[in-house]
């Protein structure tokens, strides 16, 4: 119990405690704010605005436009094509790096010999850089001197151009990308696996649930929260890809591996078409923002604010 | 039991058969880097170099600047991790434990930077950096750099699951929240600083997009620059493209052999825990 004096003195203290948390807080927080108004919303609201007008980046005047920049982007064929290209990548690049992703994950979430190095190995190619693997895979891929077409011919297959075939150019890049990612995602499966309690597996097993009954009544279900959010993170960084086709492909062959970011880059820093490229870049933004909420809607019951 | 056995030895073996293929590449570029040019035309897959030899690292040297590639992408790396460091445990420390009025609001709006893309408004950045005039410049690459949400976030997370005893008896002894901060803070968040550095240093030194665009010339270009140039002009040069590619990939792999345990612990940390 306290008395009405000391109270007073708590609360006299409590008042003065949250002044100087005020300033120093906000002294602690200044260059991230500084940051965040300069780096990150400018740059949104110039976005926003420049993609109602035209403009070369070099000529003094922006011409107005309104909706224009973004009536012409439904039909430009470029353009449309290049959203098609993303959604493909995107679909085939996910699905492939959680079936990747969970296969590791269920084949290392348990004590073995040499358990350590194989979660080195399928981790290690997160580590390096997108180039550094977009230009290993593209000699991987060379249709004359490449591996992948000499380990095709000891089985008389001849394999296709891969980068530089139109049917194939994707592929490369999908193929190079679940490689670069799967060890990220199969670490968060990993971290999932091991929060599912014993028990579980013991009542799958008293009630005679084979391995793969257990797998889908037990695992797979505990397993969709960490499913969700794999596939949405996945979705967010497949719609912004990018270096992989900048260095294995430059967009082609015949514009078959032109997606999103690199028509964006394209019609800003080769033709400086400013306005219509931040238009480009809004559709952009408008679509990952999306999946990101979607994102911090799964993370959300793990998180406390 | 003796059919579950069995089952686990297929497993093993599928997972070893995975692992050398996940390891591949590596092997190959490195191999590459020690073969001839015309060794790549007539070779078959072997991955051992039939006449050992640096030429591929002297080529790379001879046909770009790959030094002040790799120089400038250090100094860039440290500078912005170095900075990140700063600017994600002081912010991070005023969203865990300091109380004032508009916290959680600035919580949510460094959150909400996440969802922006920065390939999504490269535009207004590229003009904004033109107007500043650092287009080419060392700052272009570094100020922009300097604040990391991913890093507060691992900070602020850290500190929220840290127990406040310490700091509260270092408060009523009449330290002040700076006092605190450095004595008492500082000391204790050594791991999840270690995650921090690593993980920006790393993000820095592989980053292509934004040194892409706001680079000009051979002089500032970074080392994930430097590559993607090399490859369009050499385009079947490859000991010499994989010399390049083994010396960008040194820095990166040496941090993730000395501290494995920090990159596991951060995308946990990241995904998991939020």
């Amino acid at each position: 119990m306290s008395t009405p004096s000391t109270l007073g003195l708590k609360k006299r203290r409590k008042h003065h405690q949250e002044r100087t948390d005020t300033i120093w807080g906000y002294f602690y927080l200044s260059p991230v704010l500084a940051w965040v108004a300069l780096f990150m919303l400018f740059p949104m609201l110039y976005m926003i605005y420049l993609s109602f007008f035209e403009w070369n980046f070099i000529s003094p005047v922006k011409k107005f436009v309104g909706l224009g920049n973004y009536t012409q982007l439904f039909t430009d064929q470029e353009f449309l094509e290049s959203v098609v290209h993303t959604l493909q990548f995107t679909a085939a690049s996910v699905l492939l790096t959680i079936l990747f992703a969970l296969g590791i994950a269920l084949a290392l979430n348990r004590s073995f010999r040499g358990v350590g190095i194989l979660r080195t190995i399928f981790y290690s190619p997160v580590v390096v850089s997108m180039i550094a693997a977009a230009l290993v895979w593209n000699s991987l891929f060379d249709p004359n001197f490449g591996t992948i077409n000499k380990f095709l011919q000891l089985f008389g297959i001849q394999g296709p151009g891969w980068v530089s075939d139109p049917d194939w150019a994707l592929w490369s890049i999908i193929i190079m990308t679940v490689w670069k990612t799967m060890g990220y995602y199969a670490v968060i499966y990993l971290a999932a696996l091991q929060g599912i309690p014993e028990s579980y597996y013991e009542a799958a097993s008293l009630d005679g649930a084979g391995r793969w009954r257990t797998f889908t009544s037990v695992t797979w279900p505990m397993l969709m929260p960490a499913t969700l959010l794999i596939g949405v993170m996945g979705v967010i960084n497949s719609f912004q890809v990018f270096a992989q086709v900048y260095v294995m492909t430059q967009g082609g062959p015949v514009g078959r591996t032109n997606v999103i970011v690199y028509y964006l880059y394209e019609r800003a820093f080769q033709f400086f078409q400013m306005g219509y490229a931040s238009a480009i870049g809004f559709v952009l933004f408008l679509i990952i923002f999306i999946f990101t909420l979607l994102q911090f809607k799964f993370v959300d019951r793990k998180l406390d604010f | 039991m003796k059919q579950s056995r069995f089952w686990s030895r297929i497993v093993y073996i599928v997972v070893v058969i995975g692992a050398l293929l996940t390891l591949y590449p590596y092997l190959w570029m490195l191999s590459t880097a020690f073969k001839t040019q015309p060794e790549i035309y007539t070779s078959t897959m072997s991955l051992i170099p039939k006449h050992f030899n640096l030429q591929g690292f002297a080529l790379a040297f001879h046909n770009a600047p790959v030094g002040r590639f790799l120089f400038n992408s250090m100094f860039i790396s440290v500078v912005s991790t170095l900075g990140v460091a700063l600017t994600s445990i002081t912010a991070g420390y005023a969203l865990a434990r300091l109380h004032f009025k508009g916290r959680d609001t600035i919580f949510l709006l460094v959150l909400g930077t996440m969802m922006i893309p920065h390939q999504a408004t490269i535009i207004p950045s590229y003009i904004l950096l033109n107007w500043f005039g650092w287009i080419n410049e060392y700052k272009a690459l570094i100020i922009p750099q300097m604040v990391y949400p991913f890093a507060i976030f691992i900070i602020r997370n850290f500190l929220l699951s840290m127990p406040r005893e310490l700091e509260e008896a270092a408060m009523i002894d009449g330290c002040n929240r700076n006092q605190t901060l450095m004595r008492i803070i500082l000391p204790n968040i050594l791991p999840a600083a270690a995650t921090v550095v690593i993980f920006t240093f790393s993000h820095n030194w592989n980053d292509f997009f934004w040194p892409l665009v706001m680079t000009k010339t051979d002089e500032m270009r970074t080392i994930q620059v430097g590559l993607a140039i090399l490859r369009t002009q050499f385009s079947m040069e490859w000991p010499m493209l994989m010399a390049a590619t083994v010396m960008s990939s040194i820095p990166v792999f040496a941090i993730y052999f000395a501290f494995q345990r920090f990159f596991v612990k951060g995308v946990v940390g990241s995904a998991v825990k939020g």
